[in-house]
């Protein structure tokens, strides 16, 4: 592989030689440790490895980075990203506790209904979930609908309000967007902008 | 904290060193190899080193060129000389018979074959020596030259480092040290924000570099980086590139015992293991990189 012009001193090493440095210079050199025990000690421990990726936190508008340490498509870890120009390594609270989006046993992972009236939840499909919550923007929206305020012709709903999520991303919002200014929404905020 | 240098500190450290990873000679002779390269370094510590006191021009930086040119490099050669003979008998005299050895080297000074300026200028890379002839003379191998040739300018190259660290360096985008240009040896995490510091393998200068790249083949490609790490290990690591196949021990100080303080060089011989393991899994610290 082929790196930018550079000095690069090597004592010792096998690497190709650069045309202004002797070649003595990068020949291999002896360590001034025996590695042999350092190897044998090695092989009986227990390694694991991590990849690490960055990403942007999804919670603000700011958009931090963030280093994400992986295995085998588990979160291992996530801290702020010191590369990163915005946040340089820093996270406030929220992103601090982005691991908790992979690793948290109170995460709920399936959907939980309580019925009008009840005290209890019932675990539900998500069939059932989409489709109730369909059919009750609809009564709502149908209930509430304003055609004419003050002379003019408004079409449309106060009763039914959206505040979308920061793990939205901006395809999904803009959708979201229309399906809601369609169905006569005004009321229409974002976490991002809290 | 990190203590970059206190000498004698390490050297106590280095004492309590007791582990299974390494040879007690090997230690032994570490230990006393610092011990004349800190003496070494102290004589020349307030010397005026020629490095100029105020940052060379910003191209000089983002050309990628280090501070310090060896071929310009001008070593007093009394020191020179001192330097060349306590460092070869200190590292020879556990493996050859140093007497014989003693002779020989000087049988090869008298001779004028290995005047020690420029010995230490061409273990840095600048002129030319015969090492075959000049290992067989002395009965020890060519790898072995290159050795002692390191280890004897390595004062000199403290006592730079020492001194460029009144440069501010900020600028300094490299992988390599931007005093010596040599590779480094050692990686630490600092700050809650986790800023990685690499330590020079050479001088042992300090600088910040970028977390996610790697700092021998510089690529960017997040699919190749990772690290290895001990389940109990937790502040050591060993950050890996799979472009280049390179190395790099690191320390997470953010996990280390917030009482205790951080030696780098110390901690490079006590993570000896880490090499081990690093090699183990197929990787190496001299990456196979072609310059241009």
């Amino acid at each position: 592989m082929k790196v930018t012009r550079r000095k690069f001193l090597k004592l010792s090493g096998s690497a190709v030689a650069v045309a202004a440095v002797s070649s003595s210079a990068i020949a291999a050199g002896e360590s001034l440790f025996n590695l042999d025990p350092a190897r044998k000690y090695a092989a009986k421990l227990k390694t694991r490895y991590a990849h690490e990726s960055t990403t942007i936190c999804p919670y603000c508008g700011v958009g931090c980075g963030i280093i994400v340490s992986t295995y085998s498509g588990k979160v291992l870890n996530t801290e702020g990203n010191p590369d990163h120009p915005i946040n340089e390594g820093a996270l406030c609270s929220k992103g601090n506790a982005v691991y908790q989006i992979a690793n948290n046993h109170r995460r709920m992972d399936k959907v939980l209904y309580r019925a009008p009236g009840a005290s209890a939840w019932e675990e539900k499909s998500w069939d059932f979930a989409i489709k109730r919550i369909a059919e009750n923007i609809k009564s709502v929206r149908d209930k509430h609908f304003i055609t004419d305020s003050d002379g003019k012709k408004v079409n449309r709903v106060e009763a039914v309000a959206s505040l979308g999520g920061a793990a939205l991303d901006n395809e999904e919002c803009y959708l979201w967007r229309k399906i809601a200014t369609t169905l006569g929404l005004v009321f229409i905020e974002h976490q991002a902008r809290i | 904290m990190i203590i970059d240098d206190a000498f004698d500190v390490e050297l106590e450290r280095l004492s309590d060193i007791d582990v299974a990873y390494i040879e007690p000679d090997d230690l032994k002779r570490y230990r006393r190899l610092l011990e004349v390269q800190t003496g070494l370094f102290r004589q020349i510590a307030d010397l005026p080193s020629g490095l100029q006191p105020v940052l060379p021009e910003k191209e000089h930086f983002e050309k990628g060129n280090p501070l310090v040119d060896p071929e310009k490099l001008a070593i007093d050669p009394d020191w020179a000389k001192q330097s060349v003979s306590e460092t070869g008998l200190t590292l020879f005299q556990m493996m050859t018979d140093s007497e014989d050895f003693k002779t020989r080297c000087l049988k090869v000074f008298a001779a004028g074959r290995m005047e020690p300026a420029s010995f230490l200028r061409w273990s840095l890379g600048g002129g030319r020596i015969d090492e075959t002839v000049l290992a067989s003379e002395l009965g020890i191998t060519r790898e072995q030259i290159r050795l002692w040739g390191r280890e004897a300018v390595r004062p000199w190259y403290w006592k730079l480092a020492h001194d460029a660290s009144k440069i501010d360096m900020k600028d300094w985008e490299k992988g390599y040290c931007p005093v010596c240009g040599y590779k480094p040896e050692l990686a630490l995490l600092v700050g809650d924000e986790g800023f990685r510091h690499l330590v020079c393998g050479l001088c042992h200068h300090r600088w910040i570099f970028r977390r996610m790249q790697c700092p021998y083949c510089e690529t960017i490609d997040e699919t190749k980086l990772g690290y290895f790490y001990l389940e109990d290990n937790d502040p050591y690591r060993v950050s890996v590139c799979n472009n280049c196949k390179g190395y790099l021990k690191t320390i997470d100080t953010r996990k280390w015992p917030p009482l205790e303080d951080i030696y780098p060089r110390v901690q490079m011989v006590k993570t000896i293991y880490l090499d081990g393991m690093a090699e183990n899994e197929g990787y190496t610290s001299y990456p196979n990189i072609e310059m241009t």
